[in-house]
């Protein structure tokens, strides 16, 4: 242990821990790591949720892989939009904006990091750019039910994206919906056309169609974009460049990445009976009533049954007797993290991406030294000649 | 925001080294920060305590992508400069990286596709 | 990246609602716009009266420019 984060009323107090934990060098900082870390999952309901813990870490490497998860792992989203026409209620650059941030489920290492140095429109080819066009108007009254008989059935075959597969009824709202009739069946209200991200096509160029494995569309195609009245129009082609949170928050693949320090809960005193009901409850899940015998006229008491519950609300301090049987604090040297990914990406890539990058960081700086050092004695002989 | 014109990256800062003695070095590092700082520093002061007398990290100001680092090496170091020794915390950064990467990647084997 | 292929950012697409008097708006000094009213979309130049031919009303909108406008999506 490297010292204990002892949770008080207010604030916490740190106190560090009697043995020196530092190694002599680094042979002997990699063989201690590698003997003592490891990794555990907690939760992955589905691919794209991951709660897991990193044991002896320290917390400059558990917080530069929560920095790097969120803002240095990159993606590619929508950059540039060129509008031909719009003719709708939501302004030129509303409209751009909204388009930046819908999530593309693309694969980023397919293509490369645009040059934003190279002048111009130059530099855009099918390697570092993907092309997606927007062309939708809205018809200028009520589809009729037998426009829409022949096609109503006919499902998108993006609903497979969305994530219903045997909801006839959903999938007959959303055909109604693609074939621009409005929300509205009232009378009187104006014929409207949502226009959703599912709308923007993918359009190949070069050798993408080939090249690519992953094919480029919109990872939830249900994200409403804007709304179009009678003949009102919208034409414009985007193109979605690959860049890193730091840049701009559109590219960040994780909806957010998050750490906590493990909570640790220990009992000064033993809690019976009456206090361990008043525990139980304003700790849920925290401590668990077990049947105590040898205790002259108690019959239950409360025993530490999973501290990865404990919120820290520390509600049990203003209870007297509690306040002086249970200690809180945390471990400084186990991470619980919980990362939840956007959907281009699953979690466990992000984290791996997010280490590569780490260790990029590493290689280069080495690379750099070594450059300064090389230019330095060269510099040197040089002048001795 | 703009029409009809497009942002051009700014030009990324090179490293430099300050200091005349090879023991004890300052480094300039552009496009870094807190995420490598404090991992090597840490490294340095408590992974590599008998090479370095003193480690320390900080970025100047935050609008500047500009990492301060300082090493200075301790008596009978094994290190001959400060710059093998700031070498050495990334060579131990990177192992850590592989370490952890090649856990995670073991133990979610069936999901991984990455090589 | 040899065989990288440029990717045609121009508009490709023609305008379509919006020129409806083609001829008329290539002249010079025409200008498009339309009725507040009707929609319906007259050509008017300079020292024309600011009316509607089909319907009278007084209130023109300028139409949408056919130019390709490029916007930064942040």
């Amino acid at each position: 242990m490297s010292g204990m984060y002892e949770v008080r009323e207010s604030g916490i107090t740190y106190s560090p821990s009697i043995q020196n934990q530092a190694t002599a060098n680094k042979e002997e900082f990699i063989k201690k790591f590698k003997t003592n870390f490891t990794y555990s999952v907690l939760s992955h309901p589905n691919p794209n949720e991951l709660v897991f813990s990193l044991q002896n870490v320290d917390v400059s490497f558990a917080n530069a892989l929560r920095r790097i998860m969120i803002s240095e792992v990159p993606t590619v989203a929508i950059e540039i939009v060129y509008i031909d026409n719009n003719t709708s209620i939501t302004h030129d650059e509303v409209l751009s904006h909204r388009l930046g941030l819908i999530p593309l489920d693309i694969d980023p290492d397919e293509f490369e990091e645009y040059d934003s140095r190279v002048t111009g429109d130059e530099g855009t080819n099918d390697f570092n750019t993907a092309v997606f066009k927007l062309d939708v108007t809205c018809g200028s009254r009520p589809a009729t039910r037998s426009d829409l008989d022949s096609r109503v059935l006919e499902v998108p075959p993006d609903l497979e994206a969305v994530g219903k597969d045997d909801n006839v009824a959903l999938a007959k709202d959303i055909a109604h919906k693609h074939q621009g009739r409005g929300k509205s069946t009232l009378p009187n209200r104006p014929h409207t056309r949502h226009v959703y991200a599912r709308d923007l096509v993918w359009c190949p160029e070069g050798g993408q169609g080939t090249r690519l494995k992953r094919k480029p569309k919109v990872v939830h195609g249900d994200i409403l974009l804007t709304k179009l009245r009678a003949n009102q129009r919208i034409t414009l082609t985007c193109h979605a460049r690959k860049s890193t949170g730091k840049d701009h928050a559109k590219y960040s693949p994780v909806a957010t990445a998050s750490y906590r320090m493990k909570p640790v809960v220990g009992l000064r005193e033993r809690v019976f009976d009456e206090d361990a009901d008043r525990l139980a409850v304003l700790e849920p899940g925290v401590f668990k009533i077990v049947p105590c015998t040898g205790v002259a006229g108690k019959n239950r008491e409360a025993k530490v049954h999973n501290e990865y519950a404990c919120t820290m609300s520390r509600n049990f301090m203003r209870d007297p007797v509690l306040k002086e049987a249970v200690i809180i604090s945390r471990d400084p040297r186990h991470f619980i993290f919980s990362v939840e990914t956007v959907g281009m990406m699953t979690a466990v890539e992000v984290l791996i991406k997010s280490l590569q990058v780490l260790k990029g960081k590493g290689e280069k700086l080495k690379e750099e030294i070594q450059a300064v050092k090389l230019g330095r004695e060269m510099g040197e002989s040089m002048d001795e000649e | 925001m703009s029409v009809n014109t497009t942002a051009v990256a700014p030009r990324p800062i090179p490293l430099t080294i300050l200091g005349n003695n090879p023991a004890s070095r300052t480094y300039r590092i552009g496009e870094e920060d807190h995420s490598l700082g404090n991992c090597l520093r840490n490294i340095l002061v408590s992974g590599m305590e008998e090479e370095v007398d003193f480690a320390g990290y900080s970025v100047p100001h935050p609008s500047e992508a500009i990492l301060q680092m300082r090493v200075q090496l301790a008596k009978g170091a094994k290190c001959e400069t400060a710059d093998d020794a700031l070498m050495e915390s990334c060579d131990a950064l990177k192992s850590m990286c592989d370490h952890v990467m090649g856990t995670v990647k073991g133990r979610h084997e069936h999901e991984v596709k990455i090589e | 990246m040899d065989n990288a292929m440029q990717v045609d950012n121009t508009a490709s697409l023609a305008a379509t609602s919006t020129a409806i008097n083609p001829l008329k708006s290539r002249e010079k000094g025409f200008c498009e716009y339309r009725c507040g009213d009707c929609g319906h979309i007259n050509s008017l130049k300079l020292q024309d009266a600011i009316r509607c031919r089909q319907c009278g009303f007084r209130v023109l909108y300028k139409i949408r420019t056919n130019r390709m406008v490029q916007f930064e999506a942040r």
